[in-house]
């Protein structure tokens, strides 16, 4: 009995290791399940086969639990950064045709993956995810900081530096966007209708 | 969510089988796929919830509100087949029935005299 008490205590503890919905749904259901088990089988032996079972459950719900978690508006947001970027970087380019044709390039590319990111993750508008917005904010000083420290190391790739500096300016000011716009949100779910 | 006609993984298949007959609760499904398996199988209690949940997204089962025919005095979630699910596994039991008819034959076809 005291075993059984043991093992039941130690798996109670063991399901924090689930996603909390996964947890919060079917945590209790689980905790009977073995008491019941216990009562049924020797504690050392559902011990055992629920140590296997945790071993192999607690991965797999939370790869499922990830893969079914809805997509944010980030990942579309930072490849049209990404392509306004290259794309400012190629009209910046004047007659420097390597210039143009790279920066042309980066817009293309980005913005392709930029439209597919924006289909999976639904249309902008009423339902814009401005979840992450300070990633973006954050992005742009990092990028600088890590062009700076380029250039201090005698890094003279100057176009790709300038394209960094465009693509951090553009990053940071979509996040200030999307930082605004998470307050415009909060601030109309504050006043009742 | 609809299911293609790809076979069930093993946890899936043992537990819609279980419920052909009728709605279980969580640890008369165990055993029950115990009973089935002649105890060759046995769920811990994550890969059983961990199947039900996914069953029950795939809309192959549904949990049961109604307690009035149970006698438990516990709180207890039971699990039932919905019509597709009672589908796929009668699916899945005729595919079962043709794969070891088809191996028997082949074996006594091919056994020697």
């Amino acid at each position: 009995m005291n075993g059984d008490r043991a093992t039941v205590r130690v798996y109670r503890s063991l399901l924090r290791l689930y996603p909390r919905e996964f947890r919060d749904e079917y945590g209790t259901d689980m905790v009977q399940l073995l008491r019941e088990q216990c009562s049924d089988e020797p504690a050392w032996l559902v011990g055992a086969r629920c140590t296997l079972d945790l071993a192999i459950t607690i991965p797999t719900q939370h790869l499922e639990a990830r893969m079914n978690r809805p997509s944010t508006h980030l990942i579309p947001l930072l490849f049209t950064a990404l392509a306004a970027g290259g794309l400012l970087f190629a009209i910046l380019g004047g007659s420097n045709i390597a210039i143009v044709v790279i920066g042309l390039c980066i817009a293309v590319v980005a913005g392709t993956i930029a439209a597919v990111a924006w289909k999976r993750s639904g249309p902008i508008g009423a339902k814009l995810s401005t979840d992450g917005w300070w990633k973006l904010v954050l992005a742009g000083p990092c990028i600088i900081v890590a062009v700076i420290v380029g250039a201090g190391f005698g890094v003279e790739a100057w176009e790709v530096m300038m394209l960094a500096l465009l693509v951090a300016f553009v990053a940071t000011g979509t996040g200030v966007l999307l930082g605004i716009a998470r307050l415009a949100q909060r601030h109309s779910r504050a006043i009742p209708t | 969510m609809k299911r293609t006609s790809k076979p069930l993984p093993a946890a899936s298949l043992h537990i819609v089988l279980a419920l052909l007959e009728g709605e279980l609760h969580g640890y008369a499904l165990m055993r029950r796929v115990g009973e089935l398996s002649d105890g060759a199988v046995k769920m811990g209690p994550g890969t059983l919830y961990g199947t039900l949940n996914r069953l029950v997204d795939d809309g192959l089962i549904i949990e049961t509100t109604d307690r009035a025919a149970h006698t438990d005095t516990e709180r207890r979630r039971y699990y039932e087949l919905t019509p597709n699910g009672r589908a796929v596994a009668l699916a899945e039991l005729a595919r079962l029935q043709t794969l070891v008819h088809r191996v028997a034959g082949h074996l006594a076809g091919g056994a020697p005299a």
